[in-house]
């Protein structure tokens, strides 16, 4: 560590943000959401939020059954900044959902699963199937702002370990459940039956007293979106049946 | 026995569910989903005193379900609540 705070402004979900960080890792991250406008949140980085974070990481590991990581500090900070972000987001309509985002002619598929079941792999069979038609908005975690009528995703610099994303927004059409099978089908859900998925891909920060605004925002969300449960196997067919049973 | 009033129930998704009134730090593992008969007999229990057995009598009357039937899931979902704190 340097000793010296850096600091950078941004504009992500359409709110610009200042970030002050130890490291410069996450300033890097963010370079492609760099704005000139005043700062209207102000996100800066403790050691002991790092700290937080690598045992919050150690912890999701085990549960995960993951072997132990040692994760780099610098790392562990561009994790500490969404986490403060998302935090501060939340009562301005903003969620944060863990999940795949393509755009396919101006509107959003938000993909969600366990992680491992294949979502950027799904995903990327749609950039094939539609090739200019198809926008990468986010691979990992994009924010939604839910709107009164319409609910509105955005590219994060936070978007996987392949980087794929899109410094843009794009109505959010639908939310797909995706599950790895051996044939490819998909039907809709009514929102009850999707809320376990919603509830255990959004993010709720736990300290803050935010929790019923982020419940309040999901059933908001659940009128303005359409909700699938998608079977699909590898084979490129699984993007054309996803999407025509969506239209 | 009685509702604890500081629980309420809330739909979210189309989901009811029983939460903290005020407790705006929801913790997720908290949260108790309730099914249609649970929200049906949360609600009849309105705010005053009642007994077990009311509450079954009521449920008879209202689903077509055993006397017998009716005091084994009043006396479940009476156990599972005040298992969280819901009833006082």
């Amino acid at each position: 560590m340097s000793g010296m705070m850096l600091s950078g402004i941004y504009k992500i979900a359409d709110v610009v943000v200042q970030i002050t960080s130890l490291y410069d890792e996450v300033q890097n991250l963010c370079a492609d959401y760099r704005s000139d406008e005043k700062p209207l949140l102000h996100i800066s980085i403790s050691q002991e939020d790092i700290e937080a974070e690598g045992v919050k990481s150690d912890q999701e590991r085990e549960r995960e059954g993951l072997p132990e990581f040692h994760f780099e500090a610098s790392y562990l900070e561009t994790l500490a900044v969404y986490r403060k972000l998302a935090t501060q987001l939340i009562p301005s309509g903003v969620l944060l959902m863990h999940g795949s985002v393509i755009a396919v002619d101006g509107e959003a598929y938000l993909f969600t699963a366990l992680s491992g079941t294949g979502k950027s792999t799904h995903v990327r069979l749609w950039r094939e199937l539609f090739g200019e038609r198809a926008v990468m908005i986010n691979d990992d975690k994009p924010l939604i702002r839910v709107g009164s009528e319409t609910s509105i995703v955005y590219g994060t610099p936070w978007d996987g370990k392949h980087h794929l994303s899109t410094n843009t927004s794009v109505p959010l059409r639908a939310i797909i459940h995706l599950q790895r099978d051996t044939t490819n089908h998909i039907e809709p859900q009514i929102p009850a039956q999707m809320l376990p998925t919603l509830l255990q891909q959004t993010f709720l920060p736990k300290n803050g007293a935010v929790g019923m605004q982020v419940l309040s925002l999901l059933d908001t969300l659940s009128r303005q979106v359409k909700f699938y449960n998608l079977h699909c196997n590898m084979e490129p067919e699984a993007a054309r049946i996803a999407y025509e049973g969506m239209h | 026995m009685r509702r604890n009033k500081n629980i309420v129930m809330r739909t979210v998704c189309g989901v009811p569910f029983l939460i903290r009134e005020g407790d705006a730090n929801v913790e997720m593992d908290k949260i108790i989903t309730l099914n249609e008969t649970a929200a049906w007999l949360w609600e009849t229990m309105g705010g005053g005193d009642f007994t077990p057995e009311m509450l079954a009598e009521k449920l008879v009357a209202e689903y077509d379900v055993t006397k017998e039937d009716a005091r084994r899931d009043v006396s479940a979902f009476i156990s599972n609540l005040q298992e969280h704190g819901c009833l006082e």
